[in-house]
């Protein structure tokens, strides 16, 4: 009876230091850097079409890209073979940090949010590139990145949303500190700041606006007044339809959705009204670096930027933004300012962030 | 002391060592991977163990755990007692329809759950206060709403695991204790459920652990009235913190790996004696039912009752949402815009066929295969008296205990770090099914367990006095008398992979996107997707209900030829 | 000789439970030797070990010569390549396969051709009187007619040796009593070497050519049906062979050249010869036993000269053919049991105890 179980062992044992040598191997096996020239006779488009695919992480959905984006782009370069998938943000970082680390990146492009995806800057997934089009386009120079990590895609405009239905128009929030009035109690629905989500990035910006004492007391009068939070700002906003809650911190996008759809709902533009950075990024080591540098260009040319309007999302090109996505719902006197900007802090130290709130809204 | 050469271990290591190698990736790719935040040390550990927040979580993971495992067993146990022991009426159809229950993503399940019994606008308080002027009658909110909908929800598991062993039992069992003078009841109590423990309490168990990791109820249904879990607190951190803290993570991870162990150790003391239960002799006796005279009526209403929750209601709100853009149900003013757009727009959602395909293969794939190496491993520790299988019946648990996000992430960090592997398998739709097997492992082990344990040892000693070796008999005596619980062991995992999300999204690539994946994805960008979502249930639903159709329909047209040559038999 | 089951020195744990205790015994070719004793006694046991189902602690187990477990040599020749046949309580037949298809397994598995399948089949379903049944499920038959099945699935393949354990004990009364002999009438014709287990005594003798009674894993006493009865070793074979008067005794005289002892029995304030078989030492003896169905009880004096006591009926009851008496005599009782009927009413009475009846029994057990 021992003999067996002694055997039993010993292969057992076998087996588990085998996989930890392989697991090791993995571990301590270099990441080799690629680099590449380009030679100045051939251009860019030539050396993609020598690639011919590309692949893309992002964050928007998959139906937008396969229906608008992708045909926009083919259309300027049809030999090309593009293949996207979307996923959620904190499944993107993930993903891209590992893939990098282990030296298997498999994403040519990536599009998301800046503040989800600064860790994946910080671990080095994203190579520095200086995009010929920003210059060509004229954005303005807080449009884009002095270190060229990322490029211009589009933009996420917070605002709140009210049922017309519920809430009549003079009782209505202007702002966000409205928010902390008692007679909302119950009736107000948001992302769980400690995600770092919408109702995240609106309040850390808050922070940058007023003293300290003053951000705490509204903090914590908001979260004294009961608010619905669930986990994701579509959730909240399903919450805004079936009625759950009457006023949400959502996007824009999701205001012209509902209103589209013939809800009752009106949008409100809080001073300050902030948007979140949605850029594309050129990833490390991608096997692809031509494809990806060829379509990052092209997002944020015109082309790119009208695609990404016909989605119903506001393009990081101010003009643009303003006459298609934005029109009629951008008051002209209202001024969008990048989340944060005001608070860099959020950038660099998110964790201390979503600590804070896991504080104050338990 | 010799000892013969024990096939059914042999077979069995290999695929052990395939569940337990993730967890060296997850605890090496938590250090390798992390980016700052908390790295997976003994500091980590203990600072978890001993943070008074733990303690709340954990109290609150357990109370959810317990509950809704009890609700779920009691459950399957009346309903499984009524549709396979008494003349109930209807019963080939209750019999099959529990699986439904299975067959509806959390998401939309959630949405319904809140539509239906939300204190502010759910359907149900709204006429009941119309009706009988109670504000409020119920709140789905909160540990006790949690509870019942995953207890109800988790019906269907527990029932595919108690089914197939009260199916296979002895009648005469019961009978004598008829004959003895108990009648219908008492008899429930005293022989038959005692006798069916093993799987009750396998039931019990795996929907405790399952409910443990369980996250979107707390999420949805406990969070905004304060009450957190262990499992939505590891959702935070792998998916929603920014950076992503693998360190906290990884502990959480081994804390419910510990719980795990310590509930089956339960459950292994409690069935140790594994013979007590053995009352599929092959002393064959004709099935004999208890005949409820006019109380069948009302063992018919408990179970249309507890499939109503189970599924009947969701049902009903998945398709309300499917043929509608929005339902909006505020203070009693029902407005619900329809359309029927909503089937087109799934239908021409791009990839919309390479989605749909890849689900249906994959889900086939990972059933099969789960279920064959599923037999194998229950075959082993069950029958098998080496010491050693003590020590595979744990390990066989493991991927239990782990939430399906953290074991896809495990496998994806295995995945890249393996040399050469990733580059042979990624973009196809291999991780996906092994990922998919891993995971549905246990349960498929669980229900083949529970029936195996009543299949006594004779009948496989026969076969071997007669000169069968070990395969044959395994593949001619013991596999065919299986069939129940290998069928439900299919039909679980076919049903729940179509519908499985959270272990895949590491693991899906643009060659292998995978449908309930895009449709959540295109949910968190479109709030008003959802009732696409819903569409797409509706279609899983509908090619569920068709495979759930085509097997009866292949066992009745068998049973038939069966009978008639029996008839004719009894005539000569 | 070649014994085609030999069993030596068996010693066989259960953890602390030791079910063989130093097990010997040898069967012959052709022999059925039943294993008898009551439950927990180890005749299942031995039986599994045996047929290679478990393992043993110490000794060796040889079949037709051949060394098949031995954990000295390392030997444990598993139950597939036995060759034997086995019987189990519960028939153990496969439920999902029909009569045939049982019995046709281990040819199938032998790679027998299909034609001489069926007629194997055939012909052992016509031993045991199952003729036309090949397409019955075992659900659909008898318990009895279950079991001849299982007895003809062990025996088609011709196996060298056929253990049987306790298949009848699942029959009612009636089917038991016709099966046992007809067992035996199969089993004769066939010639095989068959160990039997029960904890019937009635069926042991019915059924063996010698018996093996076994207690605590121990060999008790081995013989004949007859020499057993006859001649029980010791009280726990006296008990459970035969329903036995047991009383306390002192042995006054001994007549060793014809076997004759007197003893004093003070529970019954008498004096009573017995006759001894020769492998008994007398003086070792202190308790005798008398078989209920051995004595006579008479009205009126008998008139014979020796063993005969006067008593007093107490208790009688009638069982259909025969009566049970319970006795007084002396400080004790006697139950006697016999055809012969007694008056009503009549309670003072003669009881004759032949010598031969009265059974010393040696100490040891």
């Amino acid at each position: 009876m021992n003999k067996g179980i002694t055997k039993l062992n010993a292969v057992l044992i076998a087996l588990v230091i085998i996989l930890a040598a392989v697991a090791g191997y993995g571990w301590l096996r270099p990441v080799t850097e690629v680099t590449e020239e380009v030679p100045v006779e051939v251009t860019l488009e030539d050396l993609a079409k020598e690639e011919g695919t590309i692949t893309i992480y992002h964050a928007i959905d998959d139906p937008d890209m396969a229906n608008i984006i992708i045909p926009a782009f083919k259309k300027l370069y049809p030999w090309a073979n593009v293949e996207a998938i979307g996923m959620s943000l904190g499944t993107l970082t993930t993903r891209v940090i590992s893939e990098y680390k282990a030296g298997q990146v498999s994403a040519d492009v990536i599009i998301a949010a800046l503040n989800a995806f600064m860790p994946a800057i910080k671990e080095g997934a994203v190579e520095s590139w200086v995009n010929p089009m920003e210059g060509l386009m004229n954005y303005p120079e807080e449009n884009l990145d002095p270190n060229n990590n990322w490029h211009p895609a589009y933009i996420v405009p917070l605002v709140l949303v009210y049922r017309t239905d519920l809430v009549s128009p003079d009782e209505a929030p202007t702002s966000y500190q409205d928010l902390a009035d008692p007679k909302w109690k119950g009736q107000i629905g948001f992302s769980r700041p400690e995600t770092l989500g919408d109702a995240g990035v609106v309040f850390a910006h808050l922070y940058g606006e007023m003293s300290e004492d003053e951000w705490t007391s509204l903090m914590e009068a908001i979260a004294a007044n009961e608010p619905v939070m669930t986990s994701s700002t579509s959730d909240v906003v399903q919450k805004l339809i079936t009625g759950e809650v009457s006023i949400i911190i959502a996007t824009v996008f999701d205001y012209t959705s509902l209103r589209d759809e013939g809800l009752p709902v009106e949008i409100v533009w809080p001073e300050p009204s902030i948007f979140v950075n949605s850029p594309c990024y050129l990833a490390k080591n991608a096997p692809h670096p031509n494809m990806a540098k060829l379509f990052i260009q092209w997002l944020s040319s015109a082309a790119g930027q009208y695609a990404l309007a016909e989605t119903g999302r506001p393009p990081m090109h101010p003009a643009i933004a303003a006459t298609t996505v934005l029109a009629g719902v951008l008051p002209p006197d209202v001024s969008l300012v990048l989340a944060c900007a005001n608070n860099m802090d959020f950038y660099e130290n998110p964790e201390q962030w979503a600590d804070r709130f896991r504080e104050i809204f338990g | 002391m010799r000892k013969a050469i024990n096939l059914p271990l042999i077979v069995s290591l290999p695929f052990l060592i395939v569940l337990v190698t993730p967890i060296f990736y997850l605890i090496f790719g938590s250090m390798f991977f992390s980016i700052g935040g908390e790295i997976f040390n003994w500091e980590t550990f203990t600072k978890y163990i001993l943070s008074p927040r733990t303690h709340v979580l954990l109290g609150n993971t357990l109370i959810y755990g317990l509950g809704s495992a009890a609700l779920g067993t009691v459950l399957a146990v009346i309903y499984a007692w009524i549709v396979v022991r008494t003349d109930v009426p209807g019963k080939r159809i209750l019999r099959r329809i529990p699986i439904l229950g299975l067959t509806v993503p959390l998401l939309v399940k959630c949405f319904a759950w809140v539509a239906l019994f939300s204190p502010k606008i759910g359907l149900v308080n709204l006429l009941i206060r119309q009706f009988l002027n109670i504000e409020s009658a119920f709140n789905i909110y909160g540990l006790g709403g949690m509870i019942f909908a995953n207890g109800v929800g988790g019906f269907s598991l527990a029932y595919l695991v108690i089914e197939p062993a009260l199916n296979s039992l002895d009648p005469s069992l019961e009978e004598a204790s008829r004959v003895a003078g108990s009648g219908t009841i008492r008899t429930l109590f005293k022989v038959t459920i005692p006798v069916l423990l093993p799987a009750i309490l396998s039931g019990f168990l795996l929907l405790m652990i399952m409910s443990v990791e369980n996250f979107d109820y707390p999420f949805v249904l406990g969070y905004s009235v304060g009450v957190r879990t262990l499992a939505t607190e590891l959702y935070y951190l792998v998916l929603e913190r920014s950076p992503p803290n693998y360190g906290g993570a990884a502990v959480i991870s081994v804390i419910f790996l510990i719980f795990t162990i310590l509930i089956f150790s339960v459950y292994l003391w409690v069935t140790r004696r594994a013979y007590k239960f053995v009352v599929v002799t092959g002393k064959a006796s004709r099935a004999s039912v208890n005949k409820l005279g006019k109380w069948k009526y009302v063992a018919l209403a408990i179970c249309i009752l507890i499939m109503l929750f189970n599924f009947g209601l969701i049902l009903a709100t998945t398709i309300l949402l499917s043929i509608s853009s929005y339902i909006s149900l505020p203070g009693g003013n029902i407005t619900i815009k329809f359309t029927l757009n909503n089937f087109a727009d799934v239908l021409n959602l791009p990839f919309f066929d390479k989605a749909l395909t890849n689900t249906v293969t994959f889900a086939l794939a990972s059933a099969i295969i789960a279920t064959l190496i599923a037999a194998v491993i229950s075959y082993a520790t069950l029958k098998s008296k080496v010491k050693a299988t003590r020590l595979l019946e744990y390990v066989s648990n493991i991927p239990l205990a782990f939430p399906g996000i953290v074991y896809g992430l495990s496998l994806f960090w295995m995945f890249l770090l393996i040399p050469g592997l990733s580059h042979v398998i990624y973009g196809t739709i291999w991780p996906l099914v092994i990922c998919l097997t891993i995971t549905r492992l246990p349960q498929s082990i669980r229900i083949i367990s529970g029936n195996l344990i009543q299949i006594g040892d004779e009948l496989e000693e026969a076969s071997r006095v007669c000169g069968a070796g070990w395969g044959t008999t395994f593949s001619k005596i013991t596999l065919p008398l299986l069939k129940w619980g290998l069928l439900n062991s299919f039909r679980y995992i076919f049903v729940n992979s179509l519908r499985e999300l959270g272990s895949l999204i590491f693991l899906v690539t643009p060659q292998s996107i995978v449908l309930m994946v895009l449709l959540l994805n295109y949910y968190s960008n479109h709030a008003l997707a959802l009732n696409k979502v819903a569409a797409a249930a509706l279609i899983i639903i509908a090619i569920t209900i068709v495979v759930e159709l085509a097997v009866p329909l292949l066992q009745s047209a068998s049973q038939r030829l069966k009978t008639r040559r029996e008839e004719e038999q009894n005539e000569v | 000789m070649k014994y085609k089951v030999e069993v030596k020195d068996v010693v066989k744990k259960f953890g602390d439970v030791t079910a063989l205790n130093h097990l010997s015994f040898k069967v012959k070719e052709g022999e059925i030797l039943s294993l008898l004793g009551p439950s927990g006694c180890g005749k299942t046991t031995a039986l599994r070990v045996i047929a290679g189902f478990e393992d043993i602690d110490e000794g060796e187990v040889l079949l037709d010569g051949i060394v098949v477990t031995s954990p000295s040599k390392k030997i444990l020749v598993p139950p597939e390549k036995r060759h034997l046949g086995l019987v189990f309580q519960s028939y153990a037949l496969w439920p999902h396969m029909t009569v045939y298809d049982n019995i046709a397994y281990g040819l199938k598995l032998r790679k027998v051709p299909k034609n001489e399948i069926d007629k194997k089949v055939e012909d052992v379903l016509r031993l045991v009187g199952l003729s036309g049944l090949g397409d019955r499920y075992p659900s659909q038959l008898s318990g009895g007619q279950q079991q001849r099945v299982a007895l003809a699935r062990s025996l088609v393949y011709e196996p060298k040796i056929l253990l049987l354990d306790e298949p009848l004990s699942n029959l009612d009364l009636r089917v038991r009593e016709t099966m046992r002999g007809e067992l035996r009438t199969i089993l004769k014709k066939t010639g095989i070497t068959a160990i039997y287990v029960t904890h019937d005594q009635e069926e042991a003798f019915v059924i063996s050519d010698r018996i093996l009674l076994m207690k605590d894993g121990k060999k008790i006493q081995e013989g004949t049906p007859r020499q057993i009865y006859e001649h029980p070793a010791n009280l726990f074979v006296a008990e459970f062979i035969g329903r036995s008067n047991i009383f306390k005794v002192h042995v006054k005289l001994i007549d060793e050249q014809r076997h004759l002892a007197r003893v004093e029995v003070p529970d019954l304030s008498t004096e009573l010869l017995c006759k001894y078989p020769a492998d008994i030492n007398p003086s070792d003896s202190s308790l005798i036993a008398i078989r209920y169905n051995e004595m006579e009880i008479y009205e009126s004096d008998p008139h014979i000269k020796e063993n005969v006591v006067k008593g007093k009926i107490v208790a009688r009851e009638y069982r259909g053919g025969v009566t049970d008496y319970k006795v007084r005599v002396g400080k004790s009782f006697i139950n006697v049991t016999q055809r012969k009927d007694i008056e009503d009413g009549k309670k003072e009475v003669y009881l004759y105890i032949p010598p031969e009846s009265v059974k010393l029994l040696s100490i040891a057990e």
